[in-house]
């Protein structure tokens, strides 16, 4: 009740000022009362506050750490928690607490970068199959779908066997092999944007298809792909950290899937040294999961109940 | 009449877009090999290799021919099902391998898929019934937790719980001996072995599924038939199982259908974690001892079957789906 009084009153003020700079007015309150129903929004803002927690261990991962997350022999090796080593140590006596900090880093970079170019990808492929009627449209689907049959995990693997994998490498595979799904999506959401009148009077007036694509799709269907590439990231953060688990990441750097794999590969888990596996693997959980909160909460603010028509539309 | 033609049509389309897909994965397994950095007959002669099979090998795969009659003899040796000799278990035939594995990661990816469908289609119309309620978010923000958690992590939890803590089911292999009186006891062996692998790659898909299933059927509850239905005093059940579930579960089977490539990907890590001789286990073997020929066979073979569950999900969805090519 008391947002409806707040937002009559912001509408005066702009039609007020309205000479002046009614565009960025009205964007801005858009934009706050966007923020609003986001922060209001359950999901929304635990999934900011545990993003904001696991962003704050990695940028600040040098401040915080206690050691120096590759010293060797800053305690007794495998020792267990305690004061010293709050989550104690691995095999090589390195402080687990400060690898920790420094692993979160890797897997943001990853998730966050190869999530973005991943959703360019799809944006890209996705609004003309969407827009364009008859043969094109036809064959632009038929090369979605056909990539869907490339099962992009067991493809990686192929990928770092052959290539090796830095973690360059690991992003240029992650950002190519998992557009389909999304495209799909936003091919779905454009097929339903193209329907309106606006678009059907724009091309009356004679605009060209990349124009109306820019300027009349696109901006309607910017909240399905900016919720999609948030829930994108959770895949590809988890695709990091299995890649690192194998054993075929970048293995000199730290991160969350490397740190499970040389436990795993030492035997932490026989050798009772549980705090070894535990956390790692528990801070892949909170990205992920930070991730998708946000992503389901942004899905839920920006498209309302449009998000769920996303499917069957052969 | 006319229905049942406009039917034919949309399964020929299907068909032929399936033909095409195969087709573009004979051409990348054919390319990857070649196409990657570094000299590609290593990708087919083992380092070990005496001179005399070297020779042998380059023959048989054409390596020496130009790119085209490479690609003939490629496509020759696939359909006599001739996939090269393993580097790592020399002089195995490829083929061998995949026959004995190949049965075992449909089993376990038949039944992760079943159990996912079994419990998380009713589990996502019990919350889209309960919509906003407590039941709706306890359930739709587990999925989402369930979702967040890397499949391998959720095996190594459940190998430290059941193989130290409560020793109750087998942490790893397919079977505890290797012979069976009969195919019961292989199968009841076999079963006792998957639970946790499984279990594992399960929880991701269960609450994929229900969170699916839960938003199809949003869409469908508003709509007026239901409301009708409801008017005309069906039990809350009859409604719900007979009038909103039936047209809520065909884009959810679609859904399904994408997303067994990530199926793919799990078996990998999940048979890897839990050493279950399957095709994933195979795979990541041969990726680290890089044995070439078995990485491309495996590749290919996961990848057909992908396509041909996608295909099998897309036919179950053309005979449930009332809408393609009307009814009747």
């Amino acid at each position: 009740m008391s947002q409806q009084h707040y937002d009559d009153g912001d509408e005066q003020m702009s039609t007020a000022k309205e000479s002046i700079d009614e565009g960025s007015s009205r964007r801005f309150d858009r934009f706050r009362s966007f923020l609003r129903d986001f922060l209001t929004n359950r999901k929304g803002f635990a999934g900011t506050l545990l993003l904001g927690a696991v962003v704050f261990i990695s940028v600040a991962a040098p401040l915080i750490a206690p050691y120096d997350p590759e010293a060797y022999g800053v305690g007794p090796a495998l020792a267990a928690p305690s004061f010293e080593h709050l989550l104690g140590t691995d095999d090589l006596g390195r402080d687990v607490l400060s690898r920790f900090f420094y692993g979160g880093r890797i897997s943001l970079l990853v998730g966050v970068v190869s999530g973005v170019v991943a959703t360019l990808v799809a944006t890209l492929i996705g609004v003309p199959a969407g827009y364009y009627r008859g043969r094109v449209g036809r064959w632009i689907t038929t090369a979605i779908d056909m990539s869907l049959v490339f099962p992009p995990f067991v493809l990686v693997v192929v990928f770092a066997a052959y290539a090796g994998s830095s973690v360059w490498n690991i992003i240029l595979i992650l950002s190519l092999l998992s557009w389909p799904i999304p495209a799909r999506t936003i091919k779905a959401k454009t097929l339903s944007v193209r329907e309106n009148d606006f678009v059907e009077s724009t091309q009356a007036l004679g605009a060209s298809d990349l124009r109306i694509m820019r300027q009349e799709v696109l901006p309607n269907i910017l909240p399905v792909v900016f919720a999609n590439g948030i829930l994108q990231m959770v895949y590809t953060i988890l695709m990091e950290a299995a890649v690192g688990f194998l054993g075929l990441g970048d293995t000199a750097r730290i991160s969350w899937g490397t740190m499970l794999y040389f436990a795993q590969k030492q035997g932490a888990l026989s050798s009772g040294a549980w705090w070894w596996m535990i956390l790692p693997g528990f801070g892949i959980v909170l990205a992920a999961f930070s991730f998708i909160l946000v992503g389901s909460a942004l899905d839920e603010v920006l498209n309302p109940r449009l998000q769920r028509r996303t499917w069957g539309d052969d | 009449m006319a229905s049942t033609s406009s039917k034919k049509a949309y399964i020929a389309t299907r068909v032929r877009n399936y033909l095409a897909a195969f087709a573009a994965i004979l051409a990348v397994n054919f390319a990857i090999p070649r196409v990657m950095p570094g000299d590609p007959t290593t990708r087919f002669v083992g380092p070990g290799f005496t001179a005399e099979a070297r020779q042998q090998l380059l023959q048989e795969f054409g390596l020496n021919r130009p790119l085209w009659e490479q690609f003939l003899l490629y496509l020759t040796n696939i359909f006599t099902g001739d996939f090269g000799v393993s580097f790592a278990r020399y002089p195995t035939p490829v083929m061998e391998l995949i026959v004995e594995r190949l049965p075992r990661t449909l089993y376990l990816m038949g039944a992760s898929v079943t159990i996912s469908v079994v419990i998380g289609i009713p589990l996502g119309a019990f919350a889209a019934w309960n919509f906003g309620e407590r039941e709706d978010l306890i359930t739709t923000q587990s999925s989402l937790f369930f979702r967040s958690i890397p499949t391998f992590w959720l095996a190594i939890l459940l190998v430290f719980v059941f193989g130290y803590l409560i020793p109750i089911f087998p942490i790893s292999g397919a079977t505890g001996s290797a012979n069976h009186p009969s195919f019961i006891a292989y199968f009841v062996d076999l079963t006792y072995h998957t639970v946790l692998p499984v279990v594992t790659m399960s929880a991701y898909f269960l609450a994929g599924y229900t969170f699916l299933m839960r938003g199809s059927l949003l869409d469908i509850l508003p709509e007026n038939y239901i409301k009708i239905a409801e008017s005309k005093g069906l039990s809350e059940r009859q409604v719900l199982f007979g009038h909103a579930v039936p047209p809520a579960f065909p884009p959810v089977l679609t859904q399904l259908g994408f997303q067994i490539g990530r199926l793919a990907g799990g078996a990998v890590l999940v048979e890897t974690v839990f050493s279950y001789p399957g095709m994933g286990q195979l795979m990541f073997e041969a990726v680290l001892a890089r044995d070439y020929p078995v990485i491309q066979a495996t590749f290919f073979f996961l990848a057909i079957m992908v396509l041909g569950s996608m295909f099998l999900a897309e036919i179950l969805y053309t005979i449930i789906d009332p809408r393609i090519g009307g009814s009747e």
